[in-house]
């Protein structure tokens, strides 16, 4: 917390709580016009303490979200940390394990027809086959790199339901608007803030 | 790098700088302000092509002018949505400012170290605490429909989410501002 977060905490209603109620549409219209006063710019009653309030509360209330998610009801911590992690691994290894047998049926079916037909095994090495030395490498090799790549994703720890507002990598679409302003040489918008 | 007028527009190393330093907090501002993830990523672009364009202008400290840059255009698209539902995002798109953009990457580790310590920091509540904060936060429940379903006056549910928040948001204060 800012120290001008501090100094602008007020009354009874510290600004992180009313910036909290705020996020969660839990303000009456009015209190609604009076908050976001705090947060124009143009407006006499602006505080950047507010816009700091905001931020951190919907920072706040999606690591609550994401922290509440995977207990259904109170447990002790040392239990919920287990069950959680076992959860996560349990879900690794079933979709490591799915992925492996589809790629293996695919590369099964792959085969050329007058070799003998391969047994299907969940397992990330291929059967060798008899048939021409090139070909064979190809497919070791076409089917290692895809089963190298899934076992690669899927070790990437899930993502989906966790805050995005720790990203700090710059994204490409950034880098390409810093590569075409370099680019242009002329300005014609006129932008305004 | 000079621009057409002889200005000195901000380098676009800094500008990557900027962005790892303030786009999460104002992707956040943003959510707060527009209440859709997807229009504050929207204005977040915006947001920080202006600060290619423009920042090398801005007087004050350049996180404060990143926010009043992402009051102003979220005003703008609230506006804009009013009149013309769905028209924002037609419009984005035929800009290319949404094609091609790539999903960013996610600092995995982090966001699994804050979601425990913030377990951590609701598991030390008091019961009461905990029940309301989960029932305003995770089902989404109004504090209203939370004091109904407890039978406590709202008062009490808005003191016990209150007090669980600033509790909360102390022992992870510091977290946040790393």
């Amino acid at each position: 917390m800012s120290e001008v977060m501090r100094q602008s905490e007020q009354n009874d209603e510290p600004l992180s709580w009313l910036a909290f109620r705020y996020v969660s549409d839990e303000m009456s219209d009015a209190e609604v016009v009076e908050f976001e006063s705090r947060l124009n710019p143009d407006s006499p009653t602006f505080e950047l303490a507010a816009c700091e309030a905001v931020a951190r509360a919907v920072q706040l209330n999606d690591a609550v979200a994401a922290a509440s998610e995977p207990v259904s009801r109170p447990a002790p911590q040392s239990d919920r940390e287990e069950t959680s992690s076992r959860d996560l691994t349990a879900r690794r290894v079933s979709l490591m394990a799915a992925s492996i047998t589809v790629l293996a049926v695919g590369w099964a079916l792959t085969l050329p027809t007058q070799h003998q037909p391969v047994e299907v095994v969940d397992s990330p090495a291929p059967q060798p086959l008899e048939t021409e030395s090139g070909e064979l490498v190809q497919i070791w090799a076409d089917s290692g790199d895809e089963l190298l790549s899934v076992i690669e994703e899927v070790q990437m720890p899930p993502a989906d339901d966790l805050p995005e507002y720790f990203s700090t990598d710059v994204p490409e679409w950034l880098l390409a608007a810093v590569q075409s302003r370099d680019a242009s040489s002329a300005d014609p918008e006129v932008l305004e803030n | 790098m000079p621009n057409s007028d002889g200005e000195d527009r901000i380098e676009p190393d800094s500008v990557a700088d900027l962005y790892r330093q303030h786009a999460g907090e104002m992707r956040a501002f943003l959510t707060g302000v527009l209440r859709d993830r997807e229009l504050a990523d929207e204005v977040l672009q915006t947001v920080f092509r202006k600060a290619l364009e423009k920042g090398h202008t801005a007087t004050e400290n350049i996180r404060s002018w990143l926010f009043k840059v992402a009051w102003n255009e979220a005003l703008l698209v609230r506006r804009v949505q009013t009149r013309q539902t769905g028209g924002l995002q037609k419009a984005a798109r035929s800009r290319g400012v949404l094609e091609g953009v790539p999903e960013e990457s996610e600092s995995a580790a982090v966001r699994q170290e804050t979601v425990e310590q913030v377990l951590r920091a609701i598991l030390q509540l008091p019961d009461e605490q905990q029940v309301v904060v989960r029932m305003r936060i995770y089902e989404e429940k109004k504090f209203a429909v939370i004091a109904q379903q407890l039978g406590v006056p709202l008062g009490t549910v808005l003191s016990r989410m209150r007090a669980a928040m600033m509790k909360l948001e102390k022992s992870l204060g510091r977290h946040f501002d790393e």
